[in-house]
């Protein structure tokens, strides 16, 4: 693996590395070339930008990334803001980043997607980084279910549509109403429209503002008289003004509201724009700003319990990946082993039991018998490369046993098979 | 012997159930829901299983005398839970219903699974049909009471803005209010279907409908609780959370009558 993320690469440096679309397909068509380089796919998302390569040489491998990265991006020498890894590391890496557990807000679950969307999109993998991201996938979704890495609100606006729903359950068809157009306020009105909430009435000063803002989140604009005919009949209000002091009394909102009704009021404004008393009223639900901040905080806290769990399952599902992965290197070798014990047997067997009428019964036998001698002589081989699988840097060498072991079959077909060798 | 042994097995497994509720109203579980509710179905198997054997080792069903009638409520409420459950946002009254379930299955096999002799006189359908249609009834009753409590419960947690566990296990206020609705409806029917069987079946047995007679008593009181704290919801005289305060003060009202009943009436041998 090679590239840069959050915790290397400020945002200038990483948005240049940005790699999608079709400028993402032909940098994939350059890189991998079935030499240097077989298979290769790439998560590219605001936070980071990571190639996963199989090669036949690490090295080899990571010098061609990061020229490669380096031209796309237009930066002569990106090794400051870069980072690589290989082998179990790289996968480890892989696993941990899409549980989420190397995020900017641990456990966040879009990276999941991401990653799922880098894997079947780009044009580069095969049956290597198929089963790598298949592993990775299967692995984030397990930590999900069984830690609570993900649950809880990580962010105000998100802890606010999380205190809305502890009431009015689906949020669904409830009528918003957002009084002030600052940009915390606009980001929790769109969070809560995202839930599928019905009329939003936008109020301001400024009537134009109000028009203006109400367009952006579909909203009706209305006048500083309309927030208090409104507020009475809606279910959520936002209050994020600049004013400089309370100025929703409870006095006041009693009189606004006709009857009571559960409402939620959601006041983002520092100073508070509604007055604590208000809370106290039948049916209102206030909270400011600090008790977002504590819902957000005890969120991370749990999360941040749930971290090591999910390390540890992230950790045993990745070995269990790289355990399969060293075996298939030495599946060539092991097949050519068996092809050849193979062909053998059966050449020694057609000149020692030529052709002609048979036993059927004995046939099966002797076939058994052929199968089961073969297992018996090629175990201790076979087992031999198993072993060798798991010694780092072991590829060449398995490539040369696996070249060692198959001569032409017609080398071996005149010859027999002398006792004890020959020397 | 195998009653017994059915019944152990399913109390056994409501026990672990619900400490598998435990763990995740802790927070400590994301996945205890689908593994205590495959749990919980288990056990409810194994419990049947022991009713029905019941039935067939002494002819009679397993509803009259304090140990079957007690192993047949906590089925039913076991039951209720269940089919409510399927709801995601049910799961977590079992943490408040599956200890009930457990005192009772649990009184029923200590007090002795075996029919009181004259429930031999207490035969046929209607019978049958009165008896389970007003356990079904307290099971539904009780359900609705359960959230009723839970209601309260989260909504002070976020009235007070007490982010902790309450508020973050229990469902919204608006489902608890459902719940509470929809458990005290479907209770109050069967109660009721129960109560006119029973009236039907006195009056076919000649028995008349003595209201002296502590399960006739407790049945009636707990119709009129539970029916008042419906109207008043129903007409708009308490809306949540005062509907949910008015189902605990029937539970609280039927709970006292069930004690006073229970410890002084001369004829509570019959009485659940």
């Amino acid at each position: 693996m090679v590239g840069l993320s959050h915790h290397s690469a400020p945002i200038e440096v990483r948005e240049c590395y940005e790699l999608s679309g079709d400028r993402l397909a032909s940098w994939i068509l350059d890189v991998v070339d079935g030499r240097e380089v077989s298979e290769c796919v790439v998560l590219s998302t605001c936070n980071r930008t990571e190639c996963y390569a199989i090669g036949r040489d690490v090295r080899a491998v990571v010098s061609k990334l990061r020229r490669a990265l380096d031209e796309a991006a237009g930066i002569p020498d990106g090794a400051e803001y870069m980072f690589d890894c290989d082998g179990e590391d790289a996968v480890r890496h892989l696993f941990r980043v899409t549980s989420g557990l190397d995020s900017v807000v641990l456990g966040e679950p879009q990276v999941q997607g991401q990653v799922r969307r880098a894997y079947q999109t780009g044009g580069g993998v095969g049956p290597g980084l198929h089963r790598l991201f298949q592993s990775a996938l299967a692995s984030g979704g397990r930590v999900r279910s069984t830690t609570a890495i993900s649950r809880g609100a990580t962010s105000i606006p998100a802890a606010a549509v999380g205190l809305a729903r502890k009431v009015f359950g689906s949020l669904e068809g409830r009528s918003v109403l957002v009084v002030g157009t600052g940009e915390m306020g606009r980001l929790t009105v769109r969070c809560l429209c995202s839930e599928g909430v019905g009329r939003v009435f936008v109020a301001s000063r400024n009537l134009d503002r109000a028009e203006r803002v109400g367009r952006v989140l579909d909203g009706i604009p209305v006048t500083r008289d309309g927030v208090w005919q409104r507020l009475g009949v809606v279910d959520l209000v936002v209050m994020a003004t600049d004013a400089d002091a309370a100025f929703i009394t409870a006095a006041r909102f009693r009189e606004a509201r006709h009857q009571p009704h559960p409402t939620v009021i959601l006041d983002i404004a520092v100073p508070r724009n509604v007055e604590e008393g208000v809370g106290e009223l039948p049916g209102v639900f206030l909270y400011n700003v600090d008790d977002l901040q504590r819902v957000v905080h005890q969120a991370r806290e749990a999360r941040a319990i749930e971290n090591e769990g999910a390390r540890a399952i992230v950790d045993h599902h990745a070995a269990k990946f790289w355990l399969w992965f060293q075996g298939r290197a030495g599946a060539p070798a092991i097949k050519t082993l068996r092809g050849v014990g193979q062909t053998l047997l059966e050449a020694e067997w057609a000149r020692a039991f030529p052709a002609g009428p048979r036993d059927a019964e004995r046939e099966e036998a002797l076939r058994l018998a052929r199968r089961s001698l073969l297992n018996k002589i090629l175990h201790g081989p076979t087992r031999a490369v198993r072993l060798l699988t798991e010694r780092p840097g072991s590829a060449r060498t398995l490539e040369e046993v696996a070249e060692l072991l198959a001569p032409p079959a017609e080398e071996w077909g005149s010859s027999r098979i002398v006792d004890g060798g020959s020397g | 012997m195998m009653i017994r042994l059915l019944l152990a097995t399913a109390l056994l497994g409501y026990a672990v159930s619900w400490l598998i509720h435990l763990r995740g109203f802790r927070g400590h579980a994301p996945g205890a829901r689908p593994r205590s509710t495959w749990l919980f179905g288990a056990s409810t198997l194994f419990h049947a299983a022991g009713l029905l054997a019941f039935w067939l080792t002494f002819r009679t069903p397993p509803l009259v005398g304090f140990g079957p009638a007690s192993a047949t409520l906590a089925f039913a409420t076991a039951v209720t839970y269940l089919a409510a459950a399927r709801n995601v946002e049910a799961w977590p009254a079992g943490l408040f219903l599956l200890p009930p379930v457990i005192l009772l299955l649990g009184a029923s096999i200590l007090t002795g699974m075996t029919p009181t002799p004259p429930a031999t006189a207490f035969r046929g359908l209607w019978f049958v049909v009165h008896v389970v249609s007003v356990l079904l009834g307290y099971a539904g009753l009780l359900f609705g009471s359960v959230a009723a409590a839970m209601y309260v419960l989260q909504f002070r947690a976020l009235k007070r803005k007490h982010f902790g566990n309450v508020f973050r296990s229990f469902p919204s206020l608006e489902s608890l209010d459902r719940m509470n609705a929809i458990a005290l409806i479907s209770g109050l029917g069967a109660l009721t279907i129960g109560l006119i069987a029973g009236w039907s079946f006195t009056l076919t047995f000649g028995r008349g409908f003595a209201l002296g007679r502590p399960e006739v008593a407790f049945g009636l009181l707990t119709w009129v609780a539970y029916g008042i704290a419906l109207m008043l919801r129903w007409t708009g005289v308490s809306k949540s959370p005062r509907a949910a305060e008015m189902t605990l003060v029937a539970f609280a009202a039927c709970a006292l009558a069930f004690l006073l009943i229970r410890t002084f009436s001369p004829a509570r041998e019959f009485f659940l």
